[in-house]
């Protein structure tokens, strides 16, 4: 590992090296510092934050069981590897936006790094966030990310989906077992009551209704609504549930409620892993991801891209705390650290990751309200 | 009726109680009540009533909105359909039972008293989460259909408008109960017997007199049910779907959801006027108010 002491202690080995190597470059090209600093490894980063003072990053992340997990994993050790402490701070999606637009409107932003769902990324929020390019200045997300990882606002963390999930025990193995959106339409072949989300993203119906009418993957967006909605008016009979949390969406499996559904791909796992026989199909899953992003006025900015880059280090993290919070992060070697069992399904086998969907993120900040509106009397009719 | 003003405070004491207390007395008598009134539901009611008006600035726009969109005048609708269900089961519910109450002698009585008693003072959560684990697909109800071998395959119960008004109608069964108990309770014996005396069989004695004189009961009943349901919030959030979506819930997505505060008081307000305007239509066509008024 790069270690590296504080306060003029000695450097490990790979720091002398990269320093070694930029006196060369410096040397022999005559470059200049900022234009060096574009492939700045990581230790670069951090000697970049420990000059400019910075020895702390203030991070609004998560909260409770699941904040718990990204300190065991990634502050501490980033604090143990680098020096700088990381001050955790949390809340829900919409609560630390709407701090953060209170907290640049009156131009004192206290967070250095915010996390934040990929489906808030609209106009109003990229301006408060640092562009990052293509991320070629965090060398470690564009060598180890999974493909899409570089957000330009932020660096994808968590990833999952929306991913049809089916009761074994209704259809066993043998048989056949849906894998597809059409498959979820079909109710000759695949009786059976259903379950879908009813929790303020309805594109993720509408893109499932889509597919199962066959429109490819590629021409998904601009999302035909009306086409949509009246693919939706055909299995709405069959929907029983419309599922409004995280815990109900797992609970409808373990009273039997209903035969399949589109659950979040955390909880799908996390049912399995209580001995539910669960089918998990990444197919035409709408992408679900967090990011992480350095506010525009962060007060240690350099502190911040470290951190950035450091969470896209140390595979084996990665595998511990995705085993630990049934979800999975972005960081592509994670792989081949996860157990055999969990390797197939997880989301970073480039099968099941080209099988997501990605909303088009200019189409939602267009069609969001109307979208939103829409769907509310349709599904209260 | 009592012509002078009696010291027993009966009844028809009430008119005088004026002169018994003076105003002043009287008016800090009824000055917590109104304390309260006026800071626990006029002065917030109000400021939402008003913001949904002039936040942020002076229009109609919030209401014209209600109008346009047709889901909130579906989920108007529906609200006042699912009222008006609630209200009649319960009275057909409630009324044999409240007369049982009251007419029953001894133990009997007693037993009948818990059994509309204990719901009421259990948690309306609970009894929302006991219909839960009847109604659902392997719960009691289902299971029981299906090894009596009414049906092979789970019926859908819950998450249904038929959950709903079935686990509405159960809470709110004991204000329906209690008003008319209370009258019924205190209609003379003497009354009936009278009829019977008279020659009128017990059906014909229960249409002519105890029905007419428990009436003052049925009408507070219903209206205390009715006003009730129409503001219902858990349980129809807990036992209904989307398609069961009522008023209250609508108004609390706006305010914890959307925190879209000036357009949930143009709908609480929406609420509040046409729930006021069918009690008072309620009571011009068919309150029998010359006991309610004392009751």
């Amino acid at each position: 590992m790069g270690k590296l002491q504080i306060e003029g202690a000695p450097i490990d080995r790979r720091k002398m090296l990269s320093l070694a190597a930029e006196a060369v470059a410096a040397a022999s090209v005559g470059l200049t510092w900022p234009e060096l600093v574009m492939a700045a490894p990581l230790d670069e980063l951090v000697e970049r934050a420990r000059q400019a003072g910075e020895r702390q990053v203030v991070v609004a992340g998560g909260t409770g069981a699941y904040g718990d997990l990204v300190k065991k994993h990634f502050y501490l050790p980033f604090t143990e590897a680098t020096g700088i402490e990381v001050v955790a701070t949390g809340g829900g999606y919409g609560e630390k936006l709407a701090k953060l637009k209170a907290m640049a409107s009156v131009g004192k932003v206290e967070w250095d790094v915010i996390t934040l769902s990929i489906d808030s990324l609209a106009p109003d929020v990229t301006t408060l966030l640092r562009d990052l390019g293509d991320c070629a200045g965090l060398p470690d997300v564009v060598s180890q990310g999974v493909d899409g990882s570089c957000l330009r606002e932020g660096v994808m963390f968590d990833i999952g989906g929306g991913v049809l999930a089916f009761d074994k025990r209704s259809f066993p193995e043998g048989q056949a077992q849906p894998a597809s959106w059409a498959d979820f339409w079909d109710v000759k072949v695949f009786p059976g009551p259903r379950a879908l989300p009813n929790i303020g993203n309805p594109w993720w119906a509408l893109i499932a209704a889509l597919e199962a009418d066959g429109v490819s993957r590629d021409a998904l967006f601009p999302l035909d609504i009306n086409r949509a909605f009246r693919k939706l008016d055909e299995i709405k009979p069959h929907v029983t549930v419309w599922w409004k949390s995280g815990d109900q969406s797992q609970q409808i499996f373990r009273t039997r409620e209903v035969a399949m559904a589109m659950l979040f791909s955390g909880r799908a796992f996390r049912l399995r892993s209580e001995g539910i026989p669960l089918g998990i199909t990444w197919n035409g899953a709408p992408l679900d991801a967090a990011f992480w992003a350095v506010t525009r006025a962060a007060l240690h900015p350099n502190a911040a891209l470290a951190l950035l880059d450091f969470i896209y280090t140390r595979p084996k993290a990665h595998a511990e705390f995705a085993a630990e919070s049934f979800g999975s992060t972005a960081q592509r070697g994670a792989l081949d650290f996860l157990p055999a069992d969990a390797k197939l399904s997880s989301v970073l086998q480039p099968a099941n990751w080209s099988n997501i969907v990605r909303v088009d993120r200019g189409w939602l900040a267009a069609n969001r309200e109307k979208v939103l509106q829409l769907w509310s009397t349709w599904i209260a009719s | 009726m009592h012509a002078k003003p009696s010291a027993e405070g009966s009844l028809g004491s009430r008119p005088t109680s004026a002169r018994e207390y003076g105003p002043v007395l009287s008016l800090l008598l009824v000055s917590p009540l109104v304390l309260l009134l006026v800071g626990g539901f006029l002065y917030p009611v109000g400021k939402l009533f008003w913001g949904s008006i002039f936040v942020p600035e002076a229009s109609f726009a919030n209401y014209a909105r209600i109008l346009q969109e047709p889901l909130f005048l579906l989920v108007l609708r529906r609200t006042f359909e699912i009222g008006f269900v609630v209200t009649a089961l319960a009275l057909l519910l409630g009324y044999p039972v409240a007369l049982a109450m009251a007419r029953v002698p001894g133990r009997a009585a007693i037993l009948i008293a818990a059994c509309v008693l204990i719901p009421l003072w259990t948690s309306v959560l609970v009894r929302s989460y006991a219909w839960i684990v009847l109604l659902q697909r392997n719960g009691v109800v289902n299971n029981a259909l299906i090894e009596t071998g009414l049906t092979d395959t789970p019926l859908r119960l819950l998450y249904t408008q038929g959950a709903v008004i079935a686990a509405m109608t159960q809470v709110l069964l004991p204000f329906m109960i209690l008003p008319i108990y209370s009258v019924v309770r205190n209609i003379p014996d003497d009354l009936v017997r009278a009829a019977r005396n008279l020659g009128a069989g017990s059906l014909l004695a229960f249409v002519r007199v105890t029905l007419p004189l428990s009436l003052p009961g049925v009408t507070a009943g219903v209206l205390i049910t009715f006003i009730l349901s129409l503001g219902f919030y858990i349980t129809p959030a807990l036992v209904g779907g989307p398609s069961t979506l009522m008023m209250s819930t609508l108004i609390g997505q706006q305010t914890t959801e959307l925190l879209d505060w000036p357009f949930a008081g143009a709908l609480a307000a929406i609420l509040l006027l046409a729930t006021l305007l069918l009690v008072i239509v309620f009571r011009r066509t068919l309150a029998f108010n010359k006991g309610f008024k004392l009751g």
